[in-house]
């Protein structure tokens, strides 16, 4: 076997065994190994049905994208369905946000889950050429995920007339460059052209005009991995896993403040205080929590760690990021880490965005030198509402949210630095 | 001119993609590997093999952060300073790298060996604080550690 650059030895823990049955071990899945636990019989099963039946299952089982917004992955194929071929697929591999490294797991243990699942999600979609786009500091990735698609080539797997189904589909993988943006799908796409990273006005939805302004639907890794697990058990039999609102498997990358932080595979109806204390060991030195963050997107306090880790509204949702803190960490300096992520990640297609996230970050800078004036903490609490309803995409709509959240949750934490106003 | 090797690696990327302009990131990566940085001749190159303005490879080239236009070196050294690695005491790391290579973050050491290079989220939490060299990956333990790490890159 070849040889690829280092991989980081995360953790992987699982209750399931379905996602992490093979990633738990921190080593590079071959297709012989893949076969060997059954893998592409739900490929078998699934090019025997319809595709819209397919499609139907997918919708039936209630499975919710993975990626961050939680879009029930069937109701964004029968949108693309409804448009004409060509159709593509893509799969977002170009997980970047900050506390999340639950699809590089995947991809560097068990691509062939993913393969497989991409597969089957082409053949119910109606698309003959797909693509995953990764993150390019994933180097490793980039070249299992090739090589594993060279492998599943020459098993009759990919390429033309699979298994002799009559369904031709190639599936290529194309490597990102640093730019956070390009997991906004409209960016990814753009960037899979050849261009910039700027994300699209929507609508349209890439479900209408994605590729090459063709229909394209894209989803990210973890979503893709739990279609093979739909086709095998049947749609009823997957929403027996977990919540039956949130039915299936899901990831949770825990970093931060914890005894043993790594990638946990567990139903959505356990809770934040089971991940953090039950699963991830409690926090290090026996501190006490103060907030966990969920990625750059929200923050949750002591208070609420009975939160369910699903999507209901009250729920966890997100990628399913949990960064612990405890009570040694400073939460509004911590926040100036969240503000420079955004501002250094911003495009700078729109005008809200790109000034918005530079100010709100460096007024945060000012405010926790203690040289911030009344003037600047009003720009602080106007800039961060601001950019919210006047920017392009996701990123300037959420980039002052977990900040905001803090002065809610936290007013103590802030009020320390107000005192500091100068004049 | 491209070396012929590095023209080849090029064509093949090229081809691979069902439209030849999908490769330019692939491109400026293997340009990148080759040279320690991306020299402007060869942003000329990649135009003129993939079809594309130059001004649209330069727009591409500014706008991802991996790739680099300033000074060449060997080998790239990304530090994450992001959040998770700020908690878990990433100052440690930093201070190990700067004392091992008598540089900070944007420079490169006299004999061009390696460049320093502050970045956002690495993706690999757990493992904080976290680096990489070129296309390897590295959880910091201690200097001792780093310092033999180093050795191993020429």
């Amino acid at each position: 076997m070849r040889s690829y650059p280092v991989m980081p030895n995360i953790y992987a823990e699982t209750t399931l065994d379905m996602l992490l049955k093979r990633a738990k071990k921190p080593k590079v899945h071959t297709i012989e190994d893949y076969l060997r636990d059954g893998g592409y019989q739900a490929l078998e099963k699934a090019l025997n049905m319809d595709p819209q039946e397919i499609v139907e299952w997918v919708d039936k089982s209630q499975l919710r994208g993975r990626g961050g917004a939680g879009f029930p992955t069937g109701k964004k194929w029968k949108f693309a369905i409804q448009n004409p071929a060509p159709r593509y697929l893509i799969c977002n591999a170009d997980e970047s946000e900050p506390g999340t490294f639950k699809d590089r797991v995947i991809i560097e243990r068990d691509p062939h889950l993913l393969i497989e699942g991409m597969i089957i999600s082409a053949y119910a979609i109606g698309a003959n050429e797909a693509f995953i786009y990764i993150r390019g500091e994933y180097t490793a990735g980039y070249y299992i995920l090739r090589d594993a698609i060279e492998e599943a080539k020459k098993m009759g797997f990919l390429g033309k007339n699979i298994l002799g189904s009559g369904f031709d589909l190639e599936i290529y993988v194309a490597r990102g460059a640093g730019a956070y943006i390009c997991g906004e799908e409209s960016a990814l796409i753009e960037s899979l052209e050849g261009k910039r990273g700027f994300p699209r006005i929507k609508p349209p939805f890439p479900v209408q005009y994605g590729l090459f302004g063709r229909p394209t639907v894209v989803n990210n890794v973890e979503t893709l991995c739990n279609i093979p697990f739909i086709i095998k058990l049947g749609w009823e039999d997957y929403r027996y896993i977990g919540p039956s609102d949130y039915p299936g498997p899901k990831l949770f990358p825990v970093s931060g403040k914890v005894k043993k932080p790594g990638v946990y595979e567990l139903p959505m109806n356990t809770t934040l205080r089971e991940v953090v204390y039950k699963y991830a060991g409690g926090t290090i030195n026996n501190k006490k929590v103060k907030a966990v963050f969920s990625g750059a997107l929200d923050c949750f306090s002591a208070e609420e760690l009975d939160t369910p880790m699903d999507y209901s509204p009250f729920g966890f949702g997100g990628t399913g990021t949990v960064i612990v803190l405890t009570e040694e960490d400073d939460i509004v300096k911590m926040c100036l880490k969240i503000a420079e992520f955004y501002a250094h990640e911003s495009c700078g297609q729109c005008t809200p965005c790109r000034v918005g996230t530079y100010e709100q970050a460096n007024l945060l800078h000012r405010i926790i030198q203690g040289i911030a004036t009344e003037r600047d903490w009003e720009g602080f609490d106007f800039v961060n509402q601001y950019i919210q309803p006047t920017s392009i995409c996701g990123l300037g709509a959420v980039a002052g949210r977990l900040i905001r959240q803090t002065m809610k949750k936290f007013p103590e934490e802030w009020e320390r630095y107000r005192k500091l106003v100068s004049v | 001119m491209l070396e012929e090797s590095l023209l080849n690696k090029l064509k093949e990327h090229a081809e691979y993609f069902p439209r030849k302009e999908q490769a330019i990131l692939m491109c400026l990566h293997e340009v990148q590997n080759h040279y320690g940085h991306i020299p402007q001749f060869a942003l000329e190159e990649v135009a003129k093999l993939l079809d594309l303005p130059l001004n649209h490879v330069e727009s591409v080239v500014s706008f991802y952060d991996m790739f680099d236009r300033g000074e060449p070196a060997r080998h790239r050294i990304r530090v994450c300073v992001s959040i998770v690695c700020e908690l878990m005491n990433k100052d440690r790391l930093i201070k190990a790298l700067k004392e091992l290579l008598g540089i900070d973050f944007g420079q490169t050491t006299k004999d061009g060996r390696f460049k320093l290079i502050a970045v956002q989220c690495l993706g690999a939490c757990s493992e904080a604080p976290f680096f990489m060299i070129d296309e390897d990956s590295y959880k910091f333990e201690s200097k001792e550690k780093l310092h033999e790490i180093l050795s191993r890159y020429a």
